[in-house]
């Protein structure tokens, strides 16, 4: 029972983690990054190269934001900002860098698999019921990231012209925010914390090329649900990581992995708004 | 047009001449085309992205698979296989599209069912155990297998026939209501045309194209794996029709066949090379050349067209007439209750009430224009008659029958019409096809395409009287303000509405055009028996053609009578220059 709950925790914290870049792009950009699956999966390869190089696997919690925030810098000016209000031809071309980003990743590393070093915290016992130990330091760690982006959003200056180019981006130019840099500066910053998930999904999952993809199209599904609200994630991560699991352990696999998808759809039908107050 | 359609003819009598390996490879590019064809379908001409198309490709595919291997091939039996898969391909699109089309579903959220839809595909696949083969697919179940002449000639003429349909389709009075679709969803919606309708046909009907091409792809290839119905090949198809050239049909057919020729030989070579090319080509034309290829070869072939063409010579699309109609306007049958009936109508957003209680009762023949400062909820109460969900409390009746929460394009069919306040018409369509598609007198053919419209005499005089009489075959984006304001209520007056809302009919409008437009909303008033409602701030031509006025503030209905009682108003006049006396 106690490792149930710990389950669905967990589940839930890792849906939020993966999710909340997305999120940050959305809100500020109005991009729907379809390239997000593959930032993640370039997160997770930065542990295969901490293994060739011989580093430690805790610096891939490192490595990994700095790889996707980086190919996210170099991919912003090139593609995204000549796409603005076509919104259709955003979900085209972030497809088509998913594409680009995948195939070097296959050129380099292979299709296969990769073996890597991951970090091994052991277990430890809750209330009687041993548990992976670094399952549970999933949970603080998206804690603390999600303290931290409300207190970046409500308490700093980028914050302040982030929610006036979230309200109504036509305006804040006008008021003289530099647009563009804000949406620079969002795009780096969902690129690198789709690492950080990456890299935090390593010990969890086998390391292939596609490992985004999964989680892509969770990720996509749960932000349709919740808008722009980091709270409405919160509670529509809660909800549907705990539906996977108890799928998961009534059925069969297969319908854990299809759980989330088809769950969000219907909910999407029967209430638009899904998440969202109003 | 023809002359592609030879150049297919060509690839199929050229057949002998190639060699196995390339005629195999030609089979499977075909087939693919046909799949890339119902995409641009969809994306192209009506707007509706769906990357599922690879789901109905792989269910026509596995659903010959499944049938002959539990029940022995035989051609018979192939044949019952691709009705059968082809149907379950419509059962799965229509379940599919209930979901995505409805009032309030974006595209985005048909990309994503539909992407999502590709990925369940596999999964299931791959749970199916022995009756689908799990990851290593199902083969050699075609127990004659068909020669590759056979399959070639067989998919050529799918092909073929599936282009020669979609061109057709796109060019009939249907494709110009689904371009309508695609360039402004809620006009054609408040037009009257039930869009989420339209898409679930089309949907359907691309699914059971797409299953049919891929029942024939298992009995030429004699092999089905899981990535038939998965996200890269319904991703592939969506960039065949990108790079092609999105609402083309050749454009996507071209590139389907030429990528995975290309990607034939290359593949063996430079596997993850040649994908990293192509991410790269799909990423250039997506942001620098959205029109894909075919827009690339056809600018020169326009070029020179517009360089031969005689001048005064032939319009393109032959002579356009359009003539008023002479039904005489059947007398609507007089009934005790007024042609309106709004009861206590509100709407709020949270706490903020935009409209608070207003009533009103009018009947046909009058002309009922609402003033009040901006902000006052004039254009929310009228959104509260056109669209039954709009309104948060309140009732609306139209004739007599209960608007309940229909939605705009049934309310549109019980007689309710709407001009918006910023024009809202179809861009890319010419000033004829516009008003085409208003007229909703008969169900629009899937294969004739109209030259001679019969438009009701308000429509007419309004076309006239602007002079778009004379710009029939002009793009609509080309028009002036003013024309776009005329041609939407030209539009608007084509659906016979006996209830019209008018939002600002006359901003952007000249004098001598607002006096025209002033004496045809009269006239349509006095001989037609409609009831008009207008938004308006021009207080002069409110005087000049109301009946009655309303005055909105704060969402609250402050005075309801005639222009002369308004007009000398103290109350109205306060509100007009802000002065605070007796206001809150």
């Amino acid at each position: 029972m106690v490792g149930l709950l710990l389950d669905c925790l967990t589940t839930s914290a890792l849906l939020f983690l993966v999710t909340v870049g997305l999120l940050i792009i959305f809100g500020m950009m109005r991009i729907i990054n379809f390239a997000h699956g593959a930032f993640i999966t370039v997160g997770a390869y930065s542990s295969v190269v901490a293994g060739q190089y011989g580093l430690s696997p805790w610096l891939t919690l490192i490595l990994g934001p700095l790889a996707a925030g980086a190919i996210g810098a170099i991919a912003e000016p090139l593609v995204l900002r000549r796409l603005y209000g076509r919104q259709l031809d955003t979900i085209l071309a972030t497809w088509g860098l998913a594409l680009i980003i995948t195939q070097l990743v296959t050129l380099k590393f292979g299709r296969g698999t990769q073996p890597v070093d991951s970090i091994d915290l052991g277990t430890v016992t809750v209330l009687g019921t041993p548990y992976s130990s670094y399952r549970l330091a999933v949970i603080p760690l998206v804690l603390v990231l999600s303290i931290a982006i409300l207190l970046i959003l409500r308490r700093t200056r980028y914050g302040l012209v982030g929610r006036a180019v979230i309200m109504d981006d036509d305006l804040a130019q006008t008021l003289g925010v530099n647009v563009k840099r804000v949406r620079f500066t969002s795009f780096v910053l969902g690129s690198a914390i789709a690492g950080l998930a990456g890299a935090v999904l390593v010990p969890m999952s086998s390391v292939d090329p596609n490992l985004g993809l999964p989680w892509l199209i969770n990720a996509f599904l749960i932000s349709l649900l919740v808008g722009v609200s980091t709270t409405a994630l919160a509670f529509a991560s809660l909800a549907l990581g705990s539906a996977q699991v108890l799928v998961g352990l009534s059925f069969n696999s297969v319908s854990a992995t299809l759980a989330i998808p088809v769950l969000a759809v219907v909910l999407l039908r029967l209430r638009a708004h899904g998440f969202v107050r109003g | 047009m023809g002359g592609a359609l030879l150049a297919v003819a060509a690839l199929l009598a050229s057949g002998p001449l190639l060699g196995d390996y390339d005629r195999s490879i030609l089979v499977q590019g075909m087939l693919f085309a046909v799949a890339a064809v119902t995409v641009d379908i969809l994306w192209g001409y009506t707007g509706v992205l769906s990357y599922a198309q690879s789901v109905f490709f792989g269910l026509g595919a596995y659903g010959l698979a499944i049938y002959s291997v539990e029940f022995g091939f035989s051609w018979t039996g192939a044949v019952i296989a691709i009705v059968l898969s082809a149907v379950a391909a419509c059962v799965v699109a229509l379940l599919l599209g209930l979901l995505s089309f409805h009032s309030k579903a974006d595209w985005l959220y048909v990309a994503t069912v539909t992407f999502a839809a590709t990925f369940a595909f596999e999964k299931v696949i791959l749970a199916g155990g022995s009756l689908t083969g799990s990851s290593s697919g199902l083969s050699g179940f075609v127990l004659q297998p068909v020669g590759i002449a056979d399959g070639y000639r067989l998919s050529g003429l799918l092909l073929i026939a599936v282009t020669l349909g979609a061109c057709l389709l796109v060019r009939s009075d249907a494709g110009r209501v689904m371009r309508a679709i695609r360039e402004n969803e809620g006009r054609s919606q408040y037009l009257g045309i039930r869009v989420h309708r339209v898409k679930i046909l089309l949907f359907a009907v691309a699914a059971c194209v797409a299953a049919i091409a891929g029942s024939l792809y298992a009995t030429t290839q004699n092999v089905v794996a899981p990535d038939l119905g998965g996200f890269q090949l319904g991703t592939a198809m969506v960039i065949w029709a990108a790079v092609g050239g999105r609402g083309t049909l050749l454009g996507p057919v071209g590139a389907a066949i030429g990528i995975n020729h290309l990607n034939a030989y290359l593949s063996g070579s430079i596997p993850f090379l040649w994908q990293l090319v192509l991410g790269l080509v799909f990423v250039l034309v997506v942001t620098y050349a959205p029109g894909g290829a075919a827009s690339l070869i056809g600018f020169p072939i326009r070029w020179l067209q517009s360089k031969l063409r005689v001048p005064g010579g032939s319009m393109p699309g032959g002579l356009l007439t359009v003539v008023p109609h002479m039904k005489a306007h059947e007398a609507s049958a007089r009934t005790t209750r007024p042609l309106l009936e709004v009861t206590d109508v509100s709407r709020s957003f949270g706490s903020f009430h935009a409209v608070k209680a207003v009533a009103l009762a009018a009947d046909g023949g009058e002309i009922v224009s609402i003033v009040g400062p901006n902000g006052a909820g004039k254009s929310t109460f009228m959104r509260c008659i056109s669209d039954g969900g709009y309104r948060t409390s309140g009732s609306v009746r139209v004739a007599g029958s209960d608007i309940g929460r229909l939605t705009p394009d049934v309310i549109s069919r019980l007689g309710v019409g709407q001009k918006f306040q910023t024009a809202s018409v179809f861009a890319s369509l010419s000033v004829f096809e516009c008003l085409s598609v208003a007229t909703r007198a008969r169900r629009p053919s899937i294969w004739r395409r109209t030259s001679q419209l019969e438009i009701p005499a308000p429509a007419f005089e309004i076309i006239q009287m602007t002079g778009l009489d004379r710009l029939l075959h002009h793009t609509v984006s080309g028009l002036s303000h003013g024309q776009k304001q005329s041609l939407e209520l030209a539009m608007v007056m084509c659906t016979e509405p006996r209830v019209i809302l008018l939002d600002e009919p006359t901003a952007g409008l000249s004098q001598t055009e607002r006096a025209a437009i002033g004496a045809v909303l009269r006239k349509i008033a006095t001989d037609h028996l409609a009831l008009l409602i207008l938004v308006e701030h021009d207080l002069d031509f409110v005087q000049e053609i109301s009946s009655r006025v309303l005055v909105l503030h704060h969402g609250e209905l402050l005075m309801d009578g005639t222009v002369s009682e308004v007009v000398s108003s103290e109350l109205v006049q306060e509100i007009y220059t802000g002065s605070p006396a007796g206001m809150e």
